[in-house]
């Protein structure tokens, strides 16, 4: 049996070596990356323990407890590096999202080596789905902090928001990915919909501003 | 009864949606604008909430009363619609103020006892009992006071009987549950369309859709 630890010990030492030698902006990035990776161990160890004390059915667990604890694992970090370390901006999308990435990655490489008899599908499958939702979520909670931080002046009260957002997303999707039949496939396919779905709402909103400079810039004659 | 169940989560969802839509759309013409913003990140969360919950009803065929994203979310729409009512209440009663809190500690040992004759899942419940307390004793006050602007007065009273419902809905379960949740829903409407009503000089913003074309 191959123990996680031993997977993270594997993955990491290499990169933390190469931190020493990598400065500047990699070096932060690195960092967050290692981080998700160490967290996704840190959240496995929580889930274990909930649900033996809690004493929950594996299919409520995925809907009631894993969500919860994961999303909460992901987000204190970020929330550390804006309020303690003040980091700003893009930087904020950075640590949220290179967190986001190293978790699922370490997930995926637990999930390949524990699961020795994939197919290559499969294995496609949970890349686009498992992945992208977990990279989605911190994205959501980086743009929210960068919000909170921004000219549009919301206040912490968004920071709760934007956990339970994260959790429900994460919980709907652990939802319908465990369900019988096929609306599994809804599942795999949710946050890559949802991806989809930003790029386009991001896009709207582009071209609404864009807009609204033409519509201000001819009044302006 | 499993009929009405069925069809309510449902109904609930696409309630919800309509009502964030319409939130959103009237955000850029109110008077008080964050207490608009708060408000519709509030009913998003109440939205997400309600489709979880509809989603878990779909997967398994039986409804939960306790799916704990779900209840984050809801104590998310209170935390919102507490901000709101703080942006729109003129003298803003603080949290530590001793009129919030003695009757919440009040309804908390109430609550210990409650629980460990009904059901579980009492850590979600004193989190929502601690933010649907002050709420509905914000708006008590200034509704008792008049001190509040009288166009909210009845958004702050429609405020007052959702959290009641709210806390009746924490003591219920099986089918007494779906009765007040339709009713809760019903409240919810009220609540919408009370705040639109008072914080907004009414008139619908089509601009902020056509923008998008």
């Amino acid at each position: 049996m191959i123990y996680e630890e031993y997977i993270l010990i594997a993955l990491c030492i290499p990169v933390l070596l190469s931190l020493v030698f990598i400065k500047g902006e990699t070096r932060h990035i690195l960092a967050y990356f290692i981080t998700g990776m160490g967290l996704c161990l840190l959240s496995s160890y929580l889930n274990v323990f909930f649900i033996s004390y809690l004493n929950v059915e594996v299919k409520d667990a995925v809907v009631c407890i894993t969500p919860l604890i994961e999303e909460a694992v992901q987000s204190i970090p970020v929330l550390i590096c804006v309020y303690v370390f003040g980091i700003k901006g893009k930087n904020i999308l950075e640590c949220s999202v290179m967190i986001g990435i190293g978790f699922a990655v370490f997930e995926n490489v637990y999930y390949l080596i524990v699961n020795n008899n994939l197919t290559l599908v499969f294995v496609l499958i949970r890349a686009f789905s498992t992945g992208v939702m977990h990279v989605l979520c911190s994205l959501f909670f980086g743009y929210g902090i960068i919000g909170i931080n921004s000219k549009y002046d919301i206040s912490w009260i968004t920071i709760p928001g934007l956990y339970a957002m994260d959790s429900v997303f994460h919980a709907m999707f652990n939802l319908l990915v465990g369900a019988p039949g096929n609306v599994r496939y809804a599942g795999y396919l949710m946050p890559v919909f949802m991806a989809v779905m930003l790029k386009i709402m991001g896009l709207l909103f582009k071209k609404a501003r864009e807009n609204e400079k033409i519509r201000r810039f001819g009044e302006s004659f | 009864m499993t009929f009405l169940q069925n069809n309510y989560e449902i109904l609930h969802v696409i309630a919800l949606f309509c009502l964030f839509l319409f939130s959103f759309g009237t955000m850029g013409k109110a008077v008080n604008v964050r207490a608009s913003v708060y408000f519709t990140l509030g009913l998003f969360s109440k939205l997400l909430s309600a489709l979880l919950w509809f989603m878990y009803l779909l997967v398994h065929g039986v409804s939960v009363v306790y799916t704990s994203p779900c209840e984050v979310s809801r104590v998310c729409w209170y935390l919102f619609l507490y901000t709101t009512i703080s942006l729109l209440y003129p003298a803003k009663v603080s949290l530590s103020d001793k009129i919030v809190f003695s009757p919440i500690i009040m309804l908390l040992l109430t609550n210990a006892v409650s629980q460990s004759v009904f059901h579980g899942g009492w850590i979600i419940n004193i989190c929502i009992f601690l933010v649907t307390t002050p709420v509905i004793f914000t708006c008590f006050i200034s509704v008792i006071q008049k001190d509040c602007s009288g166009r909210y007065r009845f958004f702050f009273i429609c405020v007052i009987l959702q959290c009641l419902l709210e806390l009746l809905l924490m003591w219920c379960s099986g089918n007494v549950y779906t009765v007040v949740n339709i009713l809760e829903t019903i409240f919810s409407f009220f609540i919408v369309f009370s705040f639109y009503f008072a914080n907004h000089e009414w008139e619908w913003n089509p601009d902020f859709f056509r923008r998008f074309m």
